[in-house]
């Protein structure tokens, strides 16, 4: 997992690229904190370097919307047509999260 | 641990006739990839055991689980080497990626670092959960039990078999032609059997769950 965090006045910027599976689970935690500490009203996710996901990156992506949800911050995913995008449709996330695709 | 230099020997030919290349190389990173090249049939990470019976028509990559979780994704590495040998074909090589991840994550984190599958749902469980995973990792017990990949030639197309060293489970009986049951969107675990199932041509369990099976048939290969 690469990822990169930024915040603005409103917003904490989360940039994935590589990765994002079953070997990220320790490094992923420390992600769920920060957006948690900033308690930002919104939470941008841009996944669209994320070349490859799979359950436990997933799994990562549901635990963040709970962050989300329980700090009443406003989750987006960014995301381009490939096998990240497809794993998020094919699981329904676009029924609990804003999925922007370009 | 991470950057460190890993060892490994690579064996070429088969059978009686193969025989392992000096223990100069490197497989870490990148570096995999060139271990995992033709004509390379098995390649073992130094002071595990060699696996018997290497031949021409497979594949053998055999790392502790400490390797499979440092940088330069082993098993995407190892469906890269299927797709360059021609023997999966290129438009499932994601497919494939996918179902090997899922269950390389079952073989190490259930498996070999003996960690249950059901105690992660919160972040504060996740936490601790991933915290467990580092700890048992550098934990030579559990960290350095391997994980071997496998890659046949079969009759009607390829098996890819994922061996690890737990303790092993009674999976559920699979009916091919029945439906995934549905997790639900919400659901933190149970969805990487099916995945396995919906990404490949079939998938069985051996060795009392210490063994998983994923096909994908010649229709779908390029031989």
């Amino acid at each position: 997992m690469q990822c990169s965090v930024t915040t603005s006045d409103d917003s904490v910027n989360l940039t994935f690229s590589k990765r994002l599976i079953y070997s990220d689970t320790a490094g992923f935690a420390p992600l769920l904190e920060q957006v948690k500490k900033h308690g930002l009203p919104n939470c941008a996710v841009d996944l669209k370097e994320l070349e490859h996901i799979d359950s436990s990156g997933l799994r990562m992506l549901l635990l963040l919307h709970d962050v989300c949800r329980d700090i009443g911050a406003q989750l987006v995913f960014k995301t381009t047509q490939g096998q990240v995008h497809t794993m998020l449709m094919h699981s329904r996330f676009d029924t609990i999260v804003t999925i922007e695709n370009h | 641990m991470a950057g460190e230099i890993k060892i490994g020997t690579v064996w070429h030919g088969a059978g009686d006739g193969a025989k392992p290349i000096p223990a100069t190389v490197r497989i870490d990173g990148d570096n995999l990839s060139t271990a995992l090249a033709a004509p390379t049939i098995a390649c073992v990470e130094s002071a595990l055991d060699v696996p018997s019976t290497p031949t021409e028509t497979g594949l053998i990559l055999k790392l502790t689980s400490s390797t499979f979780f440092e940088d330069g994704d082993p098993g995407t590495t190892f469906i890269e080497s299927l797709v360059a040998r021609n023997w999966l074909a290129q438009d499932r090589q994601y497919d494939a990626i996918l179902a090997l991840h899922e269950a390389l994550a079952n073989a190490i984190i259930h498996g070999n670092l003996a960690i249950a599958g059901g105690n992660a749902e919160t972040p504060e469980e996740f936490k601790l959960q991933g915290q467990l995973i580092v700890d048992r990792l550098g934990d030579p017990a559990f960290g350095n039990l391997p994980v071997t990949l496998t890659a046949q030639i079969v009759d009607n197309g390829l098996e890819i078999s994922i061996q690890d060293c737990g303790k092993g489970f009674t999976p559920r009986p699979i009916d091919p032609d029945a439906p995934e049951p549905d997790v639900g969107i919400l659901a933190k675990r149970g969805r990487g059997i099916g995945l396995i199932r919906e990404s490949s041509d079939g998938m069985r369990h051996e060795d009392n769950g210490r063994r998983t099976i994923i096909f994908y048939s010649t229709a779908s290969n390029v031989q």
